[in-house]
């Protein structure tokens, strides 16, 4: 069977690797494989908790063509459904918005309460007869897609198959325990949104690496020096980088953000930066932390969706403010690179080009990643057609 | 048009629930056959269940008491 792109050079160690083929970044074949095999098989960043805070409060949302529904449900458990209804296929929720009590379908009417189950049927057996034997409301409940919360990242795993989140990520659950921590968001002004003409790999590929940080974010260079820096790489998990030398944002009086409680002082000039494959990056610092959910909307089309969190609610708006103006200005300096390389996948019979061995590495580790799922996607359909 | 059909259809263009709830309840006290006033306490149970309104249990058990729900 021909092959999309041929990957053998990715897998490579990193001193005689290729990058992905340009395939990988506008081929829309490809961007369709690669949604089965890295993003419905994986635990996905969809959205945050924090988009629905309240009981009742739904927001319907587009995960590389599947409509779905994220709701918190009357108990406030966050939930995610496929957001049709299981009558006529028909699309349950438009707009964001608060379920005060049921979700009622608007073509026939049938309802669902928040938990998913089918609670009304009207007509279902004839006009005024609400019920048929052939209609058991308990088999047909909204489809629930599987989810996770962690970080107060909404996880979901489309196909269903992958191994429970806490053990697919159990490495950075551990790495990053002492911040498992109550974790607040910081409101309106601390969640952004940035519209990025570039693919979403590329977006985690210049996020995990520390390479380009004195040259494209030189305010930088005044304290967090290259040498500062060290890599993260946990194979077919993530990869990212560290730094030695956070300093904490003060206010003009010498406020400071309270720290995350029993952090440890291995923290107090260290913070970290993760991209948990395949489409979450985050943050953790000792007074704060991040997580921006990349949402794939087309091969050469991504939005990056930034969320800002605190140790405790209540913290000084002045000061959030300036974090966050702070962040979005090194993500805004961002947007040229990951551009620009995209329109370098134009370039036909690019290579993929070369990584340094020494500065690339969590790079490279993510393309490894990517390469390896596709290959064994591409296998198992193999597989499939050969029975 | 009776006053009642034209105030459901205001309701409607609203999106009154409250009022949906209300009207249809009463087209259904007011309905001349079984079938038709289930029709009616069909709707306003519906209404009643997507706006989380105190009505929805009441409806329920009077369609529940036709046979008209589970």
């Amino acid at each position: 069977m021909t092959h999309l792109t041929d990957l053998s050079r990715v897998r490579r160690p990193v001193e005689s690797a290729n990058g992905l083929p340009n395939a990988h970044y506008v081929d829309p074949a490809v961007f369709e494989e690669e949604g089965h095999a890295l993003l419905f098989t994986q635990w996905a960043g969809l959205a945050v908790a924090a988009d629905v805070p309240e009981p009742g409060d739904a927001v319907p949302m587009d995960f590389m063509g599947q409509p779905l529904l994220l709701l918190r449900d009357k108990d406030g458990m966050v939930r995610v459904f496929q957001n049709i209804c299981r009558h006529r296929g028909m699309i349950l929720v438009e707009e964001p918005r608060k379920i005060e009590g049921a979700i009622r379908c608007p073509y026939h009417s049938w309802c669902y309460s928040t938990k998913g189950d089918l609670v009304s049927t009207p007509h279902v057996g004839g006009p005024g007869q609400n019920t048929h034997a052939s209609i058991k409301r308990s088999e047909l409940g909204l489809n629930e897609v599987r989810s996770h919360i962690w970080r107060d990242v909404v996880w979901i795993n489309l196909s269903g198959d992958a191994p429970a989140f806490e053990v697919a990520m159990a490495d950075i659950i551990a790495r990053w325990a002492e911040f498992d921590l109550p974790l607040y968001h910081g409101g309106p002004g601390s969640r952004f949104q940035l519209e990025v003409a570039t693919n979403w790999k590329l977006a985690v590929e210049n996020y995990c690496e520390s390479y380009h940080l004195p040259w494209v974010h030189p305010g930088l260079n005044s304290y967090s020096r290259l040498e500062d820096h060290y890599h993260i790489e946990a194979p077919e998990e993530y990869s990212g980088q560290g730094t030695l030398v956070y300093r904490q944002l003060t206010d003009e009086d010498g406020t400071k953000f309270p720290d995350f409680e029993g952090v440890g002082a291995k923290w107090n000039e260290q913070a970290e930066y993760i991209a948990v494959y395949p489409n979450v990056l985050l943050g953790v610092h000792r007074d704060h932390a991040f997580a921006i959910i990349l949402e794939p909307k087309g091969t050469g089309h991504t939005v990056e969706h930034v969320h800002l969190y605190y140790a405790e609610e209540g913290t000084p708006e002045g000061l959030r403010a300036r974090n966050a103006q702070l962040w979005k200005t090194v993500f805004e300096e961002d947007i040229f690179v990951v551009e620009g390389m995209q329109k370098g996948r134009q370039v036909a019979g690019f290579d993929g080009g070369r990584f340094s061995p020494v500065m690339d590495s969590p790079t490279h580790c993510f393309h490894a990643w990517v390469a390896g799922k596709v290959l064994s996607h591409r296998a198992a359909g193999n597989a499939q057609a050969a029975e | 048009m009776s006053a009642l059909h034209a105030d459901m259809l205001a309701a409607h263009d609203a999106r009154d629930r409250p009022a949906l709830i209300r009207l249809y309840t009463q087209a259904a006290d007011e309905a001349n056959s079984l079938d038709a006033a289930c029709f009616f306490l069909t709707h306003a149970f519906v209404f009643a269940l997507e706006a989380g309104a105190a009505e929805a249990t009441a409806l329920h058990a009077r369609l529940k008491a036709h046979g008209r729900e589970e």
